[in-house]
């Protein structure tokens, strides 16, 4: 397992797309979480505009970029770890080179595990690393003299649930692996990613979210309302997470079973 | 010893078409033994049923002895093929991705580093040892390709087509590689268009067409292309009057 997984991260860790997924994944949250709740604090947005801003200038800094991190850190998380899923389970396949993982010792079974592994673990580092800088700019911020954007108690409890909010949407990335396996490439999961995301905001909106793995973790993290957060339950979100250990589980049967028939 | 490989009575279709038919063959320990045929007649599909990448409708694919879908894991450690593509990942060096192949054939992180060195050595390579595979030339990543097979010295090795891309250097470097692989007990199944190349190194020389083994030509013969073709035609004669098919 351990060759495995160490091949899994050498070739993820070199490859454009991780570059790119890891850097919209831990730089979009701090970034245009602070970066909105300032511009909608400096007065200058007029408009259609200014509406979608609006919540963004109730109450402290800090607050209101804990608010606005939920939403952005589960779209973000949920789009990023679902495109490094596509391509860690569709690489072989688009690639052509399939075909010589067969009749080896290190099974097609035990490479499936190592990328969920390597997934997994990018989306905990991800998450963390986005959670952290988030606290390191509303410090600065505070610093430079931004009243009410330093780290209080309750900011640091907003922005845990905001964090396992977004670990919880990062796993739900899990599942896209197996569409990845099921259409021999990125192509068919990145539609589905697509599809999920139309899907859940749907869904979301005409209040049929707790339920929907991809919806209630971004409900509870404040995405849609205090009152749309304080409706999700521990059930809710430990369906989601099983859903993507199911998920995993479904995108490592189909990559051992594959067959080039 | 043990038979390195064998197709017994392997059938196989594809819809309407009959891919093997009776495939019957084998590779004794020490032996090359080189399948000729024309395009579709077969020999890929034979060497994927070897690798487990297709699975027969009847017959058996055995390695070192056992069904390949039950091969050990001390088996599979000592199987080495280049089927279709070659293993090789884009993002890797040529240096990261031979060693990876060993280390997935069973070799320790450190034989396998000092394995990808030999080989980048032996076929070559050296001039591109820290250069991603996406930049190396078809050329040189089929030689990539031979080397990821081979460098946890297997004793059993399948390669469909390996001099397709390569320049007369690097032909004489595979067949070298091929001939020391036998020399030291290896059984080697390669299938080839260039029929002077493998009269040149091949013990076993067996023709097939038409998904079957149509019959065997004898190595280091200088008319080995005119009896080719002979027996190929031969056997389209004898399917066309009904003898055959």
């Amino acid at each position: 397992m351990t060759t495995a997984i160490a091949l899994q991260w050498a070739m993820f860790s070199r490859s454009a797309t991780a570059r790119v997924v890891t850097a919209l994944a831990v730089l979009a949250t701090p970034l245009f979480g602070i970066g909105a709740v300032a511009l909608a604090r400096s007065k200058t947005i007029t408009g259609a505009s200014a509406a979608k801003f609006e919540p963004f200038v109730e109450g402290a800094f800090g607050d209101a970029v804990g608010a606005v991190d939920g939403q952005i850190l589960t779209v973000v998380m949920m789009l990023t770890a679902g495109f490094a899923v596509a391509w860690l389970f569709g690489r072989e396949f688009a690639d052509r080179t399939y075909g010589t993982l067969f009749a080896l010792p290190v099974s097609r079974t035990q490479l499936a595990w190592a990328k969920v592994t390597v997934a997994s673990s990018w989306v905990v580092a991800c998450v963390t690393a986005a959670i952290a800088l988030t606290m390191v700019g509303l410090a600065i911020t505070q610093a430079a003299g931004t009243q009410g954007a330093g780290l209080t108690g309750s900011l640091v409890v907003v922005l845990l649930r905001v964090g396992a909010a977004g670990l919880i949407m990062g796993l739900l990335g899990l599942p896209f692996g197996w569409v990845a396996v099921r259409f021999r490439g990125y192509i068919g999961a990145l539609g589905a990613i697509i599809g999920v995301v139309a899907v859940s905001q749907i869904l979301a909106s005409v209040g049929l979210g707790q339920w929907v793995p991809y919806v209630a973790p971004a409900l509870w993290a404040g995405a849609g309302g205090e009152e749309a957060s304080s409706s999700i339950g521990a059930a809710h979100l430990l369906w989601a997470l099983a859903f993507a250990a199911l998920g995993a589980w479904a995108a490592v049967r189909a990559f051992a079973r594959a067959t080039l028939d | 010893m043990s038979t390195a490989l064998a197709l017994v009575g392997a059938f196989k279709a594809y819809g309407e078409h009959a891919a093997l038919v009776d495939f019957t063959l084998d590779v004794q320990p020490g032996q090359i033994h080189a399948i000729v045929g024309l395009n579709g007649a077969g020999k890929t599909t034979a060497m994927k049923a070897l690798v487990g990448q297709t699975r027969l409708d009847q017959g058996e694919a055995l390695v070192l002895g056992s069904p390949i879908a039950d091969a050990s894991t001390s088996s599979l450690a000592r199987l080495g093929y280049v089927v279709d593509e070659p293993f090789g990942y884009p993002e890797l060096t040529v240096l990261a991705n031979i060693a990876f192949a060993a280390r997935l054939h069973g070799l320790s992180s450190d034989d396998a580093v000092a394995a990808s060195h030999t080989w980048v050595e032996r076929l070559d390579l050296h001039q591109w040892a820290h250069t991603r595979a996406r930049a190396l030339s078809l050329g040189n990543r089929q030689r990539l390709g031979f080397a990821c097979a081979s460098a946890h010295r297997p004793s059993v090795l399948i390669l469909d087509e390996p001099t397709n891309a390569l320049d007369p250097a690097g032909v004489l470097l595979l067949r070298d590689a091929l001939v020391d692989a036998a020399a030291r007990g290896a059984g080697v199944l390669v299938s080839s268009h260039h029929l002077d190349e493998v009269s040149r190194i091949a013990h076993l020389i067996t023709v097939v067409h038409a998904g079957r083994v149509i019959g065997t030509l004898e190595p280091g013969q200088v008319d080995l292309e005119r009896r080719f073709f002979e027996a190929v035609r031969a056997w389209d004669e004898d399917a066309r009057t009904g003898g055959t098919a």
